[in-house]
């Protein structure tokens, strides 16, 4: 446990540290200067260039880098000259979060529910009905999801609030649109595996030793369905996060996706890379995390690897 | 003792009397060079594959939408007097009627024009996206299979690495460097679209190198590019399609998602997701804008998930559930 424990922790930090040098060759494939923007006097971007080191050569320009990194320093934004990058993600990130955990949750309760439905009445109108739902919100765009939702509910109905991230009212429908997808998602996948595991001779076992029937399902074949699920927690995290920035926009939370979106839009090259580097490295942890939690929870991928 | 030979006799006479022949050991009824013919013409895989993919519904569905699509996406901009980026600023967010079909936007285009345009962006980049990162995705995971050892291991672990960053994050980094604009994104996608596919199809060749007729064929002399080309990735190519089918979807999606957070495809161009980024700024007072590349973009993703679906089950039976 120990080894593979230590194995998947080297591979996230080499993971993170090519991520921060393919970063660090990109801005310096960037065209022009990035500090050139006609509002800085000559002493103030000699100044910036002292601080990202951009005098010295290269080699000693990546050491900078990477030890600014390595203080966690991402640098200050260009369009909002006096914020550090890091106060942004730290206050645009917790909404980011929130929204995403809320999308998760949505999407874990929601999907599984369909997925073991579907698979219990295998063939049946509700296996239908969970199928067409599932291939629905896998084929319907997030956007198209929440632009529409947004119009019938907040401006026809007027039921929920059109946008902004305050009370839970508001959160309904952004965490709906955001988790649709990944919904449909583990829906079908949960549907697959059930009825693998419905298949399995220890299923026929437990039914020829007189199980009831909900025993079977809920202690058999939900619980050994459930494990792979864990497998897809890292890109499912991936895809939430990512997700939020047309979610974000939509619906005017004031995330760190919108600041991404508005930094690569502004060309606001030290936040778009900062917020790169953060959402990365993050990323890389939780699929770190998910990674273990495997590992604890199903011996067999820690024996194989 | 005179009485049971008397009865052996009788009984020898008996046997005699119904004397067989060969003939009396032959079926009745039955000709057997007839049953040695093939009555009905053979099937071949592929026929198989589509006579099941033909039963089913929704893959047939499918069929039919994206026929629909990938026609209109060709002719609808012919069909109207209008080009996608002519603006007539006299008739401007005109609702759908008989002179504007799908009505105008904020600068008086027509949407049936724009719609059909961006649908044949949306559409080139999905299938040219699709195609090369599958491409893309045999080649490295067939070398990477093939070849084994060290040079495996560095290659998967390449993959394994470039894998654990976001996929839209590095799609989005590239773009900041490349530019935006259709090669760009098609740039973008590629490069960080073919290590699934690298990862799926070597996992297929290291299961393949241990099967009988691929021993066979290296007795034979075969050479490993010979028994990449002709014995395994013909091997595959069911997969492949399936996973190329899958593709064109997702690289639609993704298109449709940067276009709308306005780092995709730029105006005056469109594509689906451009078309539905407009949209929603005016949905209040012409929810039309919005709803028209909606229904159209989710129609296209539809119909291509119902066919993705529909292939893997008739391709690969075992799979089917």
């Amino acid at each position: 446990m120990l080894k593979y424990v230590g194995k998947r922790i080297i591979i996230s930090i080499i993971t993170i540290w090519v991520l921060i040098t393919i970063v660090f060759v990109l801005v310096r494939l960037l065209p022009g200067d990035p500090f050139q923007d006609g509002k800085l006097t000559q002493e103030t971007i000699d100044r910036m260039k002292a601080y990202y080191g951009l005098d010295k050569s290269l080699p000693e320009q990546y050491v900078g880098f990477m030890k600014n990194m390595l203080h966690g320093d991402l640098g200050y934004s260009l369009k909002y000259n006096s914020r550090k990058v890091n106060t942004i993600i730290g206050t645009a990130f917790p909404y980011s979060a929130d929204l995403g955990l809320r999308a998760l949750f949505f999407a874990l309760i929601a999907g599984l529910f369909l997925g073991i439905v579907a698979a219990l009445n295998r063939g049946k109108t509700l296996d239908y009905i969970s199928m067409v739902i599932a291939v629905i919100g896998i084929s319907v765009p997030s956007f198209v999801v929440g632009t529409i939702l947004q119009y019938f509910f907040s401006v026809k109905l007027g039921i929920l609030p059109v946008a902004k991230w305050e009370s839970f009212a508001h959160t309904i429908l952004p965490s709906f649109a955001l988790g649709l997808y990944t919904m449909a998602l583990l829906a079908r996948m949960m549907r697959a595996n059930m009825l693998d595991v419905i298949g399995m001779d220890y299923v026929k076992t437990a039914k020829s030793k007189g199980l009831s029937t909900f025993q079977i399902i809920t202690k058999h074949e939900i619980r050994n369905s459930i494990l792979p699920i864990i497998t897809i927690l890292g890109p499912t995290i991936a895809g939430l996060l990512t997700g939020g920035f047309v979610i974000e926009q939509i619906f005017a939370i004031p995330g760190l996706g919108r600041y991404y979106v508005l930094a690569v839009q502004n060309l606001d090259y030290s936040m778009t890379l900062g917020i790169t580097i953060f959402y990365g490295s993050f990323l890389v942890v939780m699929n770190l995390l998910v990674d273990i939690a495997y590992g604890f929870i199903d011996p067999r991928i820690r024996v194989e690897k | 003792m005179a009485e049971e030979k008397l009865e052996q006799e009788a009984a020898v006479q008996k046997m005699e009397d119904i004397a067989l022949t060969p003939q009396d050991f032959e079926v009745v009824g039955i000709n057997l060079a007839e049953g040695q013919t093939v009555s009905r013409p053979s099937v071949s895989y592929w026929q198989d594959a589509w006579r099941r993919l033909k039963k089913n519904k929704t893959a047939m569905l499918g069929i039919f939408i994206i026929l629909i699509v990938c026609i209109m996406a060709i002719v609808g901009p012919f069909m109207v007097p209008y080009t996608y980026n002519g603006n007539d600023l006299m008739h401007i967010n005109q609702s759908p009627d008989g002179e504007h079909w799908f009505g105008t936007d904020q600068l008086g285009r027509d949407i049936w024009a724009r719609v059909w345009q961006g649908s044949r962006v949306s559409l080139a980049i999905g299938v040219l996206v699709a195609l090369l990162q599958c491409s893309i995705g045999v080649i490295i995971g067939g070398i990477s299979g093939m070849l084994g050892g060290k040079i495996d291991m560095f290659i998967m672990r390449v993959v394994d690495i470039l894998n654990s960053i976001p996929y839209l994050i590095f799609v989005i980094l590239i773009m900041v460097v490349v530019g935006t604009g259709i090669f760009p994104l098609v740039l973008a996608f590629v490069i960080t679209g073919w290590l699934s596919m690298a990862r799926l199809v070597r996992g297929q060749i290291l299961q393949l190198r241990e099967q009988e007729y691929v021993l066979a064929a290296t007795t034979l002399g075969a050479s490993k590019t010979r028994l990449l080309l002709r014995h395994m990735i013909p091997n595959i190519i069911s997969i492949l399609i399936v996973q190329l089918t899958m593709a064109i979807p997702s690289a639609i999606f993704s298109e449709a998602f940067l276009s709308f957070i306005g780092l995709g495809i730029q105006p005056p161009m469109t594509s689906l997701g451009q078309l539905s980024r407009t949209g929603s700024e005016m949905m209040k007072v012409y929810p039309y804008q919005l709803i028209i590349p909606s229904i159209v973009i989710s129609l296209t993703m539809l119909s291509l998930n119902l066919l993705g679906d529909g292939l893997r089950d008739a391709l690969d039976p075992r799979m089917r559930q």
